[in-house]
């Protein structure tokens, strides 16, 4: 035998020793991959599924080693390869076979629904209001060219009519109705049940969704906010050359936005709180946030479509 | 109410879920005139398939537990404290139980035990807002 098949063999029996020992490395509130709570951890069913795995990928080992063995007097370094990649697909198998799942569900998601915060959409309503009525007033006294763009300089001019005049409004009912949307589609969706802890799982997912919910409302009539101060410009309502120098305090009444046209950065450090925001008077910062609410509404429609 | 199921357990999927909501029923976590979830919305849930909700429903209200109307949706009928069992059910119930005690005996195990375990379900029962004594 050569040291190359005596090393392919010595693979393959510590492989088959290390798949052995896999249940004893993991941890054991998440036994073959399934989270038991802590008290179940020392469960029957869970004992004999790690004894018949044991003895499954023993046997498994044995097997495969001797078969290695057996092989290798041929001289050539393919068989011990191809009994690893068997050994492997095999125990991959047992372990699967080793997995009892338990699905648990709580009635009362569905028997008493989450109610959705819909007094929290009245602040981005009462934006888009505001400046549908703004425009609806000055339309007939804009300009026959409007300057377009959240530039704060520069933008390019274009005829008058009502797609141009109200470009804004059309961006503040997007963003609105997307973000409102996928929240509502949330809603919809079934929560994880912790197996540790079951029973305080949903109220728990309740208060969180209802605060993210509020949030991302919140969030949501500041976007419009913003849509609304650049409608005033496109308006002549609100010159921002002249106000150009007060830019930086408009992150500071939104609290989260920054726009800026002549900064070429398109993620910068956020003038309120800790962290990063996006410039949105960069192109590219709208991408982004389009790619993101791309792959977001995506995977929500094909989690709906699959019935997830 | 939690719903528990396991999908490759011996018991068939539709009977696991008759089986939990006859027990929420008789250990008052469904009082009569509590809704159930939609069959759709319960198998989606479940991440099983809604003609296996329909034939547990189906199950429970051939047996009076359950009515299923257009609007409604699936609401317990009845409970422990909506009087005595419809005519019939006993007997049919009683064979099911001599299986059930058949299993027992033919394990060898004392009626003493027998007994005893029964008292402690029929105990649960009770001590959870069931309405058995």
């Amino acid at each position: 035998m050569t040291p190359s098949a005596l090393a392919g063999d010595v693979t393959v029996a510590v492989f088959g020793l290390l798949m052995c020992t896999v249940p004893a490395v993991t941890r054991p509130t998440v036994p073959f991959g399934v989270r038991v709570p802590l008290t179940h951890t020392g469960a029957p069913v869970i004992q004999r599924a790690r004894r018949v795995y044991f003895w499954r990928s023993a046997s498994v080992a044995v097997c495969c080693t001797a078969l290695a063995f057996i092989l290798s007097g041929s001289e050539a370094a393919w068989p011990s390869r191809v009994i690893v990649l068997l050994e492997m697909a095999v125990n991959v198998f047992c372990f699967r076979l080793a997995r009892k799942k338990i699905i648990e569900a709580d009635t009362s998601w569905r028997t008493q629904p989450q109610r959705f915060p819909i007094r929290w959409l009245i602040p981005a309503v009462s934006v888009i209001s505001a400046t549908i009525i703004i425009g609806v007033i000055r339309y007939p006294h804009l300009p026959a060219y409007l300057t377009t763009g959240l530039a704060t300089v520069g933008g390019r001019r274009v005829p008058r009519s009502p797609v141009s005049a109200f470009a804004m409004v059309i961006g503040q009912l997007y963003v609105t109705c997307i973000g409102t949307g996928l929240m509502a589609l949330v809603y919809r969706s079934r929560p994880d049940i912790d197996a540790a802890d079951p029973t305080a799982t949903l109220p728990r997912y309740r208060r969180l969704l209802d605060a993210y919910t509020r949030a991302v409302l919140t969030m949501l009539a500041l976007i419009d906010l913003t849509f609304l101060l650049a409608a005033l410009q496109l308006w002549g309502l609100y010159d921002l050359h002249g106000a150009r120098a007060a830019l930086p305090i408009v992150p500071a009444l939104v609290g989260l936005l920054y726009i800026n046209r002549a900064d070429p950065a398109v993620v910068v450090p956020a003038r309120v709180g800790v962290g990063w925001t996006l410039n949105l008077g960069n192109p590219t910062a709208w991408m982004i946030i389009g790619g993101i609410i791309a792959l977001v509404a995506g995977l929500a429609v094909i989690r709906v479509a699959a019935g997830l | 109410m939690l719903l528990s199921i396991e999908p490759d357990g011996p018991v068939p999927i539709y009977q696991q879920i008759r089986d939990r909501i006859v027990e929420a029923i008789a250990d008052g976590q469904l009082p009569e005139g509590s809704s159930l979830p939609a069959t759709r919305q319960l198998a989606v849930d479940l991440g099983i398939n809604f003609h296996t909700v329909n034939k547990a429903y189906d199950l429970l209200r051939q047996e009076g537990l359950l009515r299923i109307g257009r609007k409604s949706g699936a609401v317990v009928q009845r409970d422990a404290t909506s009087g005595p069992p419809p005519p019939g059910w006993e007997q049919d119930w009683s064979g099911r139980l001599r299986t059930l005690l058949a299993e027992a005996a033919a394990q060898g195990l004392p009626a003493n035990d027998v007994i005893r375990h029964c008292q402690a379900a029929l105990a649960g029962f009770d001590s959870a807002g069931g309405a058995l004594s």
